[in-house]
């Protein structure tokens, strides 16, 4: 059985002469391109075992199958781009006209719960200050109706005890 | 890169990532597909990689597919193991009086752990005797994840099979 591996876990030179001659097992393909995967040192240990006579001939031209499925996976790309774009613009739209979009809205223009104690708090202080202004304004203007009212009183009286002295 | 160029890379180098192909999988048709698949996957990684190594970077690809592919056929043909129990009708699951490993039989899965040859050996040390996770192992022997997955399945198989020969001769 060939022996795969060195003591280092680097493929041997007769593991790669079997891997080229076709001896290897499933299981041993399986574990010498494992390693290929990921080792560079025995990919190019390997690659430069592969040419001229080593290297099998292909049953048809591998360029235009190739090509094709190149112009496959653009085209596939560029419709799945396309359709992400319209798939958004369409769930866009719907919730525009369903009014998601302005509830949403509206609830993003709410202020938040801080502001709305701050201004609540602004509110109450400044109601105090109009309230205080209010009842000095009352006073003032009771005071001043009191004492017109008394000077027209006096005016009255004084106008009619005048008239009175006057006819007699 | 045009299609031009890429098409003329792809006849040029047509008959290396073949022989990849055909040599992991021994198969001509299926060798086929993977070519075409190398070649689609260079296309789309291109841009990473170096005009001078563009051979062993077709290689590494092709190696990878055919890889991949032997990986699923090994899966799809063996059994995973552990689900042989599960599997078998009217048996009961095991006690965790059968489940309890003696200190003598945890030696002797070292020993077989320590004479595993590559490249079941490190993966096996680390996973089985220092419980490292399949992550810290890949990051470890700079392995894909999903190499060591199936390396560890496979130690765990071979593992096994030596487990029952010793106890079948004991």
């Amino acid at each position: 059985m060939t022996e795969l591996f060195l003591p280092d876990g680097h493929l041997t030179d007769k593991a790669l002469t079997a891997l080229l001659d076709g001896s290897l097992s499933e299981l041993q393909r399986l574990e010498a391109g494992e390693h290929l995967s990921c080792c560079d040192r025995c990919v190019d240990r390997y690659t430069a075992l592969l040419t001229g006579d080593t290297l099998e001939s292909v049953p048809r031209d591998q360029a235009l199958p190739v090509m094709w499925k190149v112009k496959k996976r653009r085209w596939n790309d560029t419709v799945r781009r396309y359709a992400s774009a319209a798939a958004a613009v369409f769930i866009g739209g719907m919730l525009w006209y369903s009014g998601t979009l302005a509830a949403v809205g509206e609830t993003l223009v709410q202020p938040p719960e801080f502001f709305q104690q701050q201004i609540t708090t602004e509110h109450t202080l400044s109601r105090e200050i109009l309230d205080r202004v209010n009842d000095w304004s009352a006073r003032v203007r009771t005071a001043a109706v009191s004492g017109t009212r008394t000077r027209n009183r006096q005016n009255q009286e004084s106008f009619i005890q005048n008239m009175e002295d006057t006819s007699k | 890169m045009t299609d031009h160029q890429f098409s003329n890379i792809v006849s040029q180098y047509q008959s290396l990532v073949y022989t990849v192909c055909c040599q992991l999988v021994r198969d001509h048709q299926l060798a086929e597909d993977l070519t075409q698949e190398t070649f689609l996957a260079a296309y789309i990684h291109m841009e990473e990689c170096p005009a001078e190594k563009l051979r062993p970077w077709l290689v590494r690809i092709a190696s990878n597919k055919a890889t991949d592919y032997l990986r699923s056929a090994w899966h799809r043909k063996v059994i995973v193991p552990g689900e042989e129990a599960m599997t078998l009708p009217g048996t009961a699951p095991p006690g965790p009086e059968e489940l309890l490993v003696t200190e003598s039989e945890t030696e002797a899965i070292r020993q077989l752990v320590n004479h595993l040859k590559e490249p079941y050996l490190q993966v096996s040390q680390l996973y089985f005797l220092e419980e490292k996770s399949v992550d810290e192992i890949a990051l470890t022997l700079r392995r894909p994840t999903k190499t060591v997955y199936s390396q560890v399945s496979r130690a765990r198989k071979l593992l096994k099979e030596q487990l029952r020969e010793r106890s079948e001769e004991a």
